[in-house]
């Protein structure tokens, strides 16, 4: 059993060490995320696979994509709306939200109009910002970059983007006996800049 | 059993994705690992914590550092090149000589969120300026300081007085319950001429009621007055350069009485 454990320290006391687990936590629920997203566009797999990432992805957000709560300080069901994901385009200077699970359903559902969809990724995933917000309870941002090309059924490049991912991490340190205290990272909202290159 | 087979379909999948992740052209991590993705990112490279990844590591790299946070397209894009030139170097030495650190959390940082909100259904653009404090307990957190815009976009109509009769305390105001329930656009115009409106307040209790629904923040600039002599603004921008992400858009100089009035006018409406 999973005992949530309550720190007496203050939010400048985190030690290095809880920095950095926390930090190598984020990175790798980020590269997780970013291999379901790479999945459920990858037109070599089966929707039967693409759909079994798209639900992974799901379980990596808080609420899994859903409306959640949580209990604040004084111990009150605090409601929170889905999780989102705010696009910004550089180009047209647009700035619109969906969903994080309408999005992922989108992205689902797009690729059947190319022939092949590839994702270059950035090498390093940065995590910072690291803040605690209540006992045992840590926030943070990770940050990525990704580059999206789609081709056409004639094998001509129809859709490029470079973009740029933010994405708000909530950090639950737990206790497990006999381990120690780990830290638990789900997904919150995701900012989006994107540079369209191609049409 | 089922769940098993689950979680390997996962698995595999995850991995069939990550192969599918192809690292071609080595621009886009160079920009990436150059581009200051981050306040704290920025914050960690004007006080010399880190460095862009492209200054050499010598006695020039902090200054280096602070030119490098520049938005330099903005800087050859303007028409008095050769001042702003000199204004950022006399920011640098600003820097250097007062021992200058930057933090979001500082009494003289001010974010200005250019927002949408949706009020009798139409959008309607306000803007917040957000200041970033410490709590009693130690805790970091942004607290809205100011509310600008809620006259100029017609949620509140507080340009006009309106009158009371002088008569109704003879009836002991029960006017009251016709004058402020029938027309209620005209509320604010009924307070007294010495009263000024805190659009704050205001804001906030059409948050609270539910006529005010947020909707977006359009655009998004922090405004930095702890430099003696210098604000600048720093806002955020994306390309594919080595000289991207959280830079100084925008450098002016100021004295500390015109940094007063600057402040002052951030949160009155203009």
């Amino acid at each position: 059993m999973l005992l949530l454990i309550g720190f007496s320290v203050s939010a400048q006391e985190m030690t290095d060490e809880h920095k950095k687990e926390i930090q190598d936590r984020v990175k790798s629920k980020v590269e997780e995320f970013q291999g379901y997203l790479s999945s459920i566009v990858n037109t070599e797999l089966s929707d039967v696979r693409r759909n079994a990432a798209k639900e992974s992805a799901l379980a990596l957000f808080m609420g899994e994509g859903e409306p959640y709560y949580i209990f604040d300080e004084d111990g009150n069901k605090e409601r929170h709306r889905e999780v989102r994901m705010q696009i910004s385009s550089v180009n047209s200077g647009n700035i619109g939200s969906k969903a994080v699970k309408k999005y992922l359903q989108d992205s689902y559902d797009n690729i059947h109009k190319y022939l092949k969809v590839t994702i270059q990724a950035a090498d390093a995933v940065r995590v910072d910002n690291i803040y605690k917000v209540g006992e045992g309870q840590y926030e943070c941002m990770a940050y990525f970059a990704q580059k999206y090309i789609a081709y056409g059924k004639d094998g001509n490049i129809r859709y490029g983007d470079f973009t740029r991912k933010k994405i708000k991490v909530h950090i639950t340190a737990k206790e497990i006996p006999a381990v120690g205290i780990i830290f638990e990272a789900k997904l919150g909202d995701i900012y989006v800049e994107s540079t369209e290159k191609t049409r | 059993m089922k769940n098993i087979i689950y979680v390997a379909l996962c698995l595999m999948t995850a991995l069939l994705g990550y192969s599918q992740i192809i690292l071609e052209d080595p621009s886009l991590s160079r920009n990436f690992r150059a581009e200051v993705k981050s306040l704290d990112e920025f914050a960690a490279r004007f006080n010399g914590a880190e460095s862009h990844p492209e200054i050499s590591d010598d006695s020039l790299m902090n200054l280096q550092n602070i030119k490098a946070l520049f938005d330099l397209e903005k800087v050859i894009g303007k028409d008095d090149r050769s001042q702003f030139t000199s204004y950022a170097m006399s920011f640098c030495d600003s820097i250097f000589t007062y021992n200058i650190r930057f933090s979001l959390c500082d009494s003289n940082v001010f974010a200005l969120a250019k927002c949408k909100v949706k009020f009798e259904n139409r959008d309607r653009p306000i803007s917040l300026i957000l200041v970033q404090e410490k709590t009693s307990d130690g805790y970091t957190r942004w607290g809205i300081a100011g509310v600008k815009g809620l006259v100029k976009s017609g949620i509140i109509k507080a340009k006009k007085f309106y009158n009371i009769s002088p008569v109704e305390h003879e009836i002991h105001f029960m006017g009251l319950s016709d004058i402020l329930n029938h027309n209620t656009h005209k509320a604010f115009g009924y307070r007294s001429l010495n009263n000024s409106i805190d659009q704050l307040n205001v804001f906030l209790t059409l948050i609270q009621t539910g006529l005010i629904e947020f909707e977006i923040v359009d655009n998004l600039e922090i405004y930095c007055m702890n430099v003696p002599g210098f604000i600048f603004i720093i806002s955020e921008v994306l390309r594919e350069s080595t000289n991207s992400g959280w830079l100084i858009s925008d450098l002016f100089p100021a004295t500390s009485e015109e940094k007063k009035q600057f402040i002052n006018n951030l949160f009155i409406e203009q």
